[in-house]
Parts: C-alpha cells; sequence; structure tokens
C-alpha cells in the first residue's frame, strides 16, 4: 500500500488510528499489538508471501538480543557477529545473489524481486543488535516488532535507531492522542504528499524520454543530458524526501516522533555538507557502522579518503544491485574526498556571498552529474547521457515535437520551431525546462517542511535553518484552509500515482 | 486557534472532498459503470464492461463474434454473418482493443456458454499487428478496466477505483454535455449503441490526423518499444488453443497499415510481428502485399481503413468476388 494511495488515506491510516488509540484506552500493550498486525497487513497489502519474512526475521533477531543482553562479552561478541552476518546474508540472497552470478557469467545483472523494505529493515535490526551489544538491555518482543515494523518508517525509513524510537514506545503517555501532534502530523503529512504528487511525478514525466532514449542508444542534446539529470536530481529530492515527510506525519499522528531524514540538501555549498543533509539517517548509519569502524578520520588523510570511498561505495550498493549504484557510490567517496582534501589544503576560508554561489552551483552539478549514474539503466546509458551533457550529442534530424505546451509556445512565437528541434531534440522540452526551474527554485527557496514546522527529532550536525518567517506553519485559519485546499490539489491527482523511488531500494 | 480546530477542519474538508467524488462518480458516472441515469450521455464509457452487458444480453443466442480495436467497426456485420454463416452476431470491438481484451472475454463467454444450448460457432479476431506487443490498455485507463467477472480482480478493488477516482474534467463536461438543448456534444459522448459497426454510413467519426514526418532515430526507437510481446504471444496460443478445444471456428486476420504506418513501424517489423503470430494460427495477411498502403481513398485517418477496404478484407476471406485489382490482396499465412 502505498502512502499516496486513496486507500490508505480514506482507508487503512484513520481505521490504524481508531484501532490504535481504541485499543489504548484498554491499555498499552494492545494498542502495541494492534499497530504491528495493522503495519504487517500494511506491508502485506504488497504481497502477503512475504510476510513470512519480516516475522521470521523479528523472532530471529529478538532471540538473537536477547543472548546478547544476556551474556558477557565471549558470547555476546560472537552472537552479534552471527546476527550481523545473517541479516547481511539475507540481504545479499534476496538483492545480490543474482548480481554476483551475472558478475561470473559475464552477463547484465536482472532486477530481483527483492521483498519491499528488506534494505531498510535489515540496517534498523543490525543497529539494534548493535544498541542491544553496548547496552545490555532488551524491551518485550511485542515492543521490538512494533519498533520494527511500525508502518511509517517501515518500507523506505527513515532508518530509525532504538535510542530514538524505543523510549517512545514505551511511554504510556503518548497512547492518547494529541491535537497538536495530530495538527502538525496532518500538515507535514499534506506537504509530504504535495512535493511527491506534486512535484516529483510532475518531473517524473520529462526525465523518463531522456533516460530511455539513452537506454536505448538514441542520441541526446547537451540541453536534454542536463534538463534530465537536473530535473531527476529534483525528482529524487521531492519524491524520497516527500516520502520522509509523510513518514514523520503519520508517526506524529501515532504521537511518536521520527528523525528528520532531509534537510534542504539542494541549499547546501559544499558536498560534505550534503551529505549531512541528504538521507540523513543513512548517511549516519553508514559513518557510525562503516566509515569510524574503517577508521574514519583518526589515521590520516590517505585512511580517512580510503574509508570515505569504500564507505560511499558500499552506500552506492545498498541501493541496488548494479553497476550504475557502485559508480554513483564511488563518484560521490571521490567528491567527498576532494572536498576534504580541498579543506586541509586551503583551511578555513572567509565566508562571502560570491564563494557561497560558487560552491553551491559546483556542489549541485556534481551531484546532477552523479545522478546520470543512479538514475540511468547500466553504465553505457549513463555514458552516453554524459556524453550528451559534455556537448557531444545531438538532435535527431527532424525530431518531432511531442509535447503540446511546445506545440503552444511556438504557435504563440514565444519558441523558434528550430530552436526547439536542435536544443531540445524528440526528448527535452520548454516545459520540462520551466517545470525543473520551478521546481529548482521551491527546493531553494521555500522553507523545508522540517523548517516550516520548526521539527528538530534527530537535527542534523549543520546549521541548515532559516531564520522563522511568515511561512513558517502556525495552528491558524489561514493554514488551515490553504491545507485543505492543497489537499484537495493533492487528491485530484492521486488517479496517476506512482511508486517511490525508494521503494526498489 | 487552536491545534484542536485546526486538525477538524483539516480533517472535515478532506472527508468532504471524498464524500463528493463518490458522489459526482455515481450520480454523474463517466464511465457508465453504475448504469446511473440521471445524465445519461456518457462521456468515457468503459466499452469492455459495455461489451460484456451486451454479450450477457445476447448470450443465448449468440454464435459469432468480432474481436477486435475500433478498427473492427468498419467490418460491415451483415458481410460477417454471411461469412461466418452465423445465425447471431455480436462485436466485441473496443477502443484499442488487444488480445489482452479478448481472451478473457471469450473466456467467459466459453464458460457461459457450457450450459446454454446454442454455442459459440465462429470467432472473427482483427489483430493489429502495428500495436501488437505494445503496452495495451487493458485495464490501464479508468475508461478500460476489465470487470471483474472478466479479470479475477476484487469486486470491491474494481468498484473502488471508479468510486474514488478524481476526474473533475469529465464531470464539467458530462454535465454540460447532458444540459441545455444545443451544447456541442463530442463524438465519444454518443450512447455506445451507435459507436458499433453498422452496415451502412462511415461509422464513427475518427478525428483526421495530420500526417507526421518521423526521424530514423524516432523510427528505430519506437521499434524497440513492444515490452509485452511475449505475453500477447502467449494469450494469443491460450486463445487459439481455446477455440480449438471448443470447436469454435477462428478466422484471425491482421489489419492492413497505411503507407505512413508502415514506414513508422518499419514494414520488416509489420511482418515480422505477423509471422511470430502465424506460427501459432494461421492469418490473413493484409499487409502482402501493402497494396492499400498508398490508396488515400480507403482510409478515414492514418490508422482506420474504410467500409469499402472493409469489405474487400471480408471478399478475400470469405472467398467472395473482387475487383481484378485486389485478387491477390492478402495472403493466408501459416496455411498447415
Amino acid at each position: 500500500m502505498l502512502f499516496n494511495s486513496v486507500e490508505f488515506l480514506f482507508l487503512f491510516l484513520p481505521l490504524a488510528l481508531v484501532l490504535h488509540f481504541g485499543a489504548a484506552r484498554y491499555g498499552m500493550r494492545g494498542a502495541v499489538l494492534i499497530t504491528t498486525l495493522s503495519s504487517l497487513f500494511f506491508y502485506g497489502w504488497w504481497k502477503p508471501g512475504f510476510l513470512a519474512l519480516p516475522a521470521l526475521s523479528i523472532i530471529f533477531n529478538f532471540w538473537l538480543a536477547r543472548m546478547i543482553a544476556e551474556n558477557d562479552r565471549p558470547v555476546a561478541k560472537p552472537a552479534l557477529v552471527f546476527g550481523i552476518v545473517v541479516n547481511l546474508a539475507v540481504l545479499g540472497f534476496f538483492k545480490y545473489s543474482d548480481f554476483m552470478l551475472s558478475i561470473l557469467q559475464v552477463r547484465d545483472p536482472t532486477s530481483p524481486d527483492v521483498p519491499l523494505a528488506l534494505s531498510f529493515t535489515t540496517f534498523v535490526q543490525i543497529a539494534f543488535l548493535v544498541e542491544v551489544y553496548r547496552r545490555k538491555e532488551v524491551p518485550p518482543l511485542e515492543i521490538y516488532a512494533l519498533f520494527v515494523t511500525f508502518f511509517p518508517h517501515l518500507i523506505a525509513g527513515p532508518i530509525v535507531r532504538w535510542h530514538e524510537l524505543g523510549h517512545q514506545l514505551t511511554d504510556k503517555d503518548r497512547y492518547k492522542p494529541d491535537w497538536d501532534n495530530i495538527a502538525r502530523g496532518l500538515t507535514i503529512l499534506c506537504l509530504g504528499l504535495a512535493k511527491k504528487v506534486l512535484i516529483a511525478d510532475k518531473l517524473a514525466t520529462f526525465v523518463a524520454p531522456v533516460f530511455d532514449a539513452a537506454a536505448q542508444g538514441t542520441p541526446v542534446t547537451a540541453v536534454a543530458g542536463w534538463g534530465a539529470s537536473v530535473a531527476y536530481s529534483l525528482q529524487l529530492y521531492f519524491d524520497f524526501s516527500g516520502y520522509s515527510d509523510m513518514a514523520v506525519g503519520l508517526a506524529l499522528l501515532f504521537n511518536f516522533r521520527l528523525p528528520i531524514n532531509f534537510a534542504a540538501p539542494f541549499r547546501a555549498t559544499n558536498i560534505i555538507d550534503l551529505w549531512r543533509r541528504w538521507h540523513i539517517t543513512l548517511s549516519r548509519f553508514l559513518r557510525d557502522f562503516v566509515y569510524v569502524p574503517l577508521g574514519g578520520r583518526e589515521h590520516g588523510m590517505l585512511r580517512q579518503s580510503a574509508s570515505l570511498l569504500a564507505t560511499m561505495t558500499l552506500g552506492g550498493l545498498w541501493h541496488g544491485a548494479n553497476w550504475t549504484f557502485i559508480a554513483w557510490g564511488a563518484f560521490h567517496g571521490a567528491l567527498l574526498t576532494l572536498n576534504h582534501l580541498w579543506r586541509s589544503w586551503r583551511g578555513p576560508q572567509p565566508d562571502s556571498a560570491a564563494r557561497r554561489i560558487a560552491g553551491w552551483f559546483f556542489t549541485f552539478t556534481a551531484f546532477a552529474v552523479g545522478m546520470t549514474f543512479f538514475r540511468a539503466s547500466n553504465i553505457q546509458a549513463a555514458v552516453q547521457i554524459l556524453q550528451a551533457m559534455a556537448g557531444l550529442g545531438h538532435a535527431t534530424p527532424n525530431a518531432p515535437i511531442l509535447v503540446d505546451f511546445d506545440f503552444w509556445t511556438m504557435e504563440k512565437g514565444y519558441i523558434a520551431e528550430q530552436f526547439a528541434r536542435t536544443w531540445f531534440g524528440s526528448y527535452w522540452s520548454a516545459v520540462g525546462t520551466l517545470v525543473t526551474l520551478i521546481a529548482l527554485a521551491i527546493a531553494l527557496g521555500v522553507p523545508d517542511t522540517m523548517e516550516a514546522l520548526d521539527y528538530r527529532e534527530g537535527e542534523p550536525h549543520t546549521k541548515w535553518r532559516r531564520p522563522p518567517s511568515r511561512l513558517f506553519w502556525r495552528a491558524s485559519p489561514i493554514w488551515a484552509v490553504s491545507m485543505v485546499v492543497l489537499f484537495g490539489v493533492i487528491f485530484a491527482n492521486l488517479g496517476t500515482f506512482s511508486e517511490f523511488l525508494y521503494y526498489q531500494f | 486557534m487552536n491545534s484542536k480546530g485546526y486538525s477538524i477542519i483539516f480533517i472535515a474538508g478532506a472527508v468532504l472532498l471524498f464524500a463528493l467524488t463518490l458522489g459526482a462518480n455515481v450520480v454523474l458516472d463517466p464511465e457508465a459503470v453504475f448504469g446511473t441515469t440521471a445524465f445519461p450521455r456518457k462521456l468515457n464509457a468503459n466499452e469492455r464492461v459495455f461489451k460484456l452487458k451486451k454479450y450477457q444480453v445476447a448470450a443465448a443466442e449468440t454464435d459469432a463474434i468480432l474481436f477486435s480495436s475500433s478498427r473492427g467497426n468498419l467490418l460491415r456485420p451483415r458481410l460477417l454473418i454471411q461469412g461466418m454463416q452465423a445465425s447471431h452476431f455480436l462485436s466485441a470491438s473496443m477502443s484499442y482493443g488487444m488480445i489482452s481484451d479478448h481472451l478473457p472475454l471469450l473466456k467467459f463467454i466459453l464458460r457461459d456458454k457450457t450450459g446454454r444450448p446454442v454455442k459459440l460457432k465462429h470467432v472473427f479476431l482483427l489483430l493489429d499487428a502495428d500495436f501488437f506487443g505494445r503496452q495495451p490498455w487493458t485495464d490501464h485507463n479508468i475508461n478500460s478496466f476489465l470487470p471483474p467477472v472478466l479479470s479475477g480482480e476484487s469486486v470491491g478493488r474494481y468498484w473502488w477505483r471508479y468510486l474514488t477516482a478524481f476526474q473533475y474534467r469529465l464531470w464539467r463536461d458530462v454535465v454540460r454535455a447532458n444540459g441545455a438543448s444545443g451544447t456541442a456534444i463530442a463524438a465519444g459522448s454518443l450512447p455506445l449503441d451507435t459507436q458499433d459497426a453498422g452496415d451502412d454510413g462511415d461509422g464513427p467519426a475518427f478525428a483526421r490526423q495530420p500526417d507526421v514526418e518521423v526521424s530514423e532515430d524516432y523510427r528505430l526507437a519506437w521499434n524497440r518499444l513492444r515490452p509485452d510481446l511475449g505475453r500477447q504471444l502467449r494469450q494469443l496460443r491460450e486463445f487459439v488453443a481455446l477455440c480449438r478445444a471448443n470447436n469454435v471456428e477462428l478466422t484471425v486476420v491482421a489489419s492492413p497499415q497505411r503507407r505512413i504506418a508502415l514506414h513508422l513501424n518499419n514494414p520488416d517489423e509489420i511482418s515480422r510481428v505477423t509471422g511470430l503470430i502465424s506460427e501459432i494460427t494461421p492469418i490473413w495477411d493484409f499487409n502482402s502485399p501493402p497494396l492499400l498502403a498508398d490508396q488515400t481513398e480507403y482510409w478515414l485517418d492514418n490508422s482506420h481503413f474504410d467500409k469499402n477496404a472493409g469489405d474487400l478484407m471480408l471478399a478475400r476471406i470469405f472467398a467472395q468476388p473482387v475487383p481484378a485489382a485486389f485478387a491477390a490482396w492478402g495472403k493466408l499465412r501459416g496455411e498447415p
């Protein structure tokens, strides 16, 4: 079931809330069980056959956690290592086995049928085992089951840690409706839906033709290459940050606070800062469980660079079993390494508007270039787009104009036909350019949801918030009516709903 | 304003919007699935549902069926009845009808016929090689959802989709189309019965499309887009097997292509797809030779031949006399 589906919004969610708070009147345990069952139903809606996997995984990890908590280091540490290995092996079996075979058999990998949420629940449970190892505390099974399956974060995060959510799940006071959280939760949910339905899905219609053409070996123009890469960067941002907003908003309706996952990353003026603001909970996981154990920045620049490259390449691979994701991760590892080298070489620099603009430009451009690997179906297609971006592509002769809006602009004389055919080709358009620029302006200029709602759970280690403005939320009639109208517009566009991009990871 | 008031306004607004949507869909019924008659002119009728209902009305007598896309509307029923030696003929032609639409309907009809004295004797299957294997409309657009009895989809989900679809423009147009006299009625708003094949007249109106010059790159890219070819070949194989198992005579025909469509699709590609079909069942190929491709007088638009062309096709298939120029038109490929 998707957050952006009518059945979720008007059937599942109201029913899940009523059952949760209804059961809570008779005790916290009932609410925990009911919401766990609701979450499993939410998961099973997609493919009931895969329900056994999270159920078995929860039981196995809980059993292991008790063993770790009840025993001293000689037993606990091997148990922890065993747990991590088994969790990764399950993930590897479903997600990477065909990819490994494809390397041995020298063929293209196929798309594996990965159980939904597996990548996320694997990380959540590994982090839990590590926390149990360090703290020697294990919650009751039903609380742990809800911690893992709680439907707002189950499918695509945020990747929650036990120390963030566990104490909330055991707090009896949170099992009563709180109108302040409901008001904020509804608003965050609505803004997240708007990001996904009104912006990301719109951008997707312009991105797909260019990447599909490249996948088929059809040349595209430089404008099309850049346009599609920038548009896809924005599509992914609005799609995934919209999903994360919805997750936070939904959890708030239940009185639980999930961590922030995005902090206006496209405002970052260097790649290090961008990664502190982009998919924050994954970055934290990779930092704590890969980068730091590999040595982090404690052993000199060379070791740090190698750790960064390894961490980001693994992070890329986590997104999918394909060379494109590995290339994307390695590319960002290289960018981060360059950024650290630059900092250590140049030292602290005085802040200035020119520096910020240049920093933003290089950061965003590099990110968009990397996105060609992330979106392309294979390395050849990514190279085709990159060649086009380097000016080595071209429009097809007599490129047909496929977009009505572009016809209209030509009829009105706003755009010369020859200009459109030469610069956009068949696969990009004037309207695609316009929508991409508007989306970029929103990403840069409009307060982020978490900023506008002053939501600070899991605040990233960076100064990203702007001073409060009139656009910041408060429970006022204007905001209430605006949200109802916005929801109406979203509802009118739900008929064309699409999956969230991060469901595939 | 406190948070409680804010939340109640939001929730009430959402619930009201939802309720209005349900109400509008039932009362205006743009897809003609609920059967409400307050606004009788429908603008987006689901032909798949309509054809099923039409069969159910005539289930006892029907012994011959035409399965096709809208191109089948240009085949005169009188000639089909003569050719198929049928007593009661049913047209199951539908916009963008493909094998993925025809197979479920055939299965349903054959199941339904088991307890009836009049059996299905003849099926006429008109296939479009230019669309065969491409992404079908079946169950894709709101006016092409298959009824649950055909698709196996849950009844609840089927009606939920129709109840909750927000289709403001269609609602508005349905109200306008059913409003004051003199209001322009779109072609699609005609009652569905009149869109069926008739013996006379030009049949349904097709918008004339401008000729589009296509580049070689575009043409090559388009030709790679047959993502559903394997599945549709399997469905055709099942269709043929069902006809054989139920002693239903099957006539399969590949519709003729206009030159621009042949060019876009590549004549070799059209021939290849027809060849794949002919490996499953004999097929009348009216692109061998493409005699009609350049004769503009036989075309209503780039996609639809006219009734005269339809007459010539049926005459060739059912061994009736044709003008000398068409004596060699159409080839039965894959003849056993």
